[in-house]
């Protein structure tokens, strides 16, 4: 069954079908509001929030050709707006270690790209909410442009000039903080 | 920049935890019907559908006991002492019609048989013809001559 097909049957109250988009979506839409918010209860709370969002609103969605997560990341993206406004995000850097300790190799490594990691994370958080959505989505789940421009509902040609800003913007935060250890290349 | 965007790639690792997964899926996926505006069928809401089943449900118990019941009700029926002498009492009358018949039979092929042995059957026949066989007046009047 493809993903046009999960959804119709999803719509048609096939719980199984809503089961398969989530366990398809679930980790880039946590891991994009993770990156915005930085603390793992927020985000575990906000990411529960936006599948059951789109499960209870899965009738008014649309099939035009996008993937079905390109919607998520527009519920995912309303729904950290809101946070925002009602929450001061902070960003753990231990929280993003924790992730990112995974794989093999020295500590002085693995150290280091979690600071690294780390600083990125950070930096992203100053971020506007516009420019944070299109850099995670663009340079960490590698959606196009068109699907980005659907999620926070601008045009293709405005979403590359955000991606463009943010760049430079973000560059230039990760090199003011007192320990950066991205170099340049 | 380049350096910038591995960095980046690298936080493709930040997953949530399988937990969380499993609680929040659990909770979505297992409350969908109170959850969800489903645009549900009213055929199994109302009170049309539940007298309609209510109708298909006595027709199939009442089907059952009757195809089930059928046989113990002959049973029982059979059972009744009235009845009982009432068909006893139609075996004798038959009984003694047969007999009555078979009686019958044998005096009417008796009857028509062509020696006289009928009459050797009834001996107080014989005996009352024995008596009268000699008459006196009959010997009388043979002796004059």
């Amino acid at each position: 069954m493809n993903e046009e097909e999960l959804v119709k049957s999803a719509q048609a109250g096939e719980a199984k079908s809503f089961g398969k988009l989530y366990d398809t979506y679930i980790k880039p839409i946590y891991r994009f509001i993770f990156l915005r918010v930085g603390r793992k209860a927020d985000a575990e709370d906000i990411a529960h929030h936006v599948f059951l969002n789109a499960w209870q609103s899965i009738q008014t969605y649309q099939f035009k050709g996008f993937p079905f997560s390109s919607w998520l990341y527009r519920i995912a993206h309303n729904a950290i707006i809101d946070f925002y406004r009602t929450a001061k995000p902070e960003v753990s850097i231990d929280t993003v270690a924790e992730n990112v300790l995974h794989d093999t190799g020295s500590v002085d490594e693995t150290v280091d790209r979690a600071i690294a990691v780390g600083e990125v994370q950070a930096a992203l958080t100053r971020l506007g909410a516009d420019e944070q959505a299109v850099i995670t989505m663009r340079f960490i789940d590698d959606i196009s442009n068109r699907e980005i421009a659907l999620a926070i509902q601008k045009t293709e040609g405005a979403v590359r000039v955000i991606q463009h800003r943010a760049l430079k913007k973000l560059k230039t935060l990760v090199h003011e903080q007192p320990h950066h250890t991205i170099k340049e290349s | 920049m380049n350096n910038l965007i591995t960095q980046l790639k690298n936080l493709r690792r930040i997953e949530p935890d399988a937990l969380f997964i499993e609680r929040s899926r659990m909770l979505i996926v297992g409350n969908l019907i109170e959850a969800r505006p489903i645009q549900r069928s009213s055929f199994f809401t109302g009170w049309v559908p539940a007298f309609a089943f209510g109708g298909v449900f006595i027709a199939v118990v009442g089907g059952i006991i009757f195809l089930l019941g059928e046989p113990r009700l002959h049973a029982a029926r059979g059972l009744n002492s009235r009845e009982l002498g009432t068909e006893l009492g139609t075996i004798t009358i038959e009984l003694e019609a047969i007999t009555y018949r078979d009686a019958v039979g044998r005096a009417i092929a008796a009857a028509l048989s062509p020696d006289d042995t009928a009459s050797f059957l009834d001996q107080a026949l014989l005996e009352k013809g024995g008596q009268n066989a000699v008459n006196k007046q009959i010997d009388a009047l043979l002796k004059a001559n």
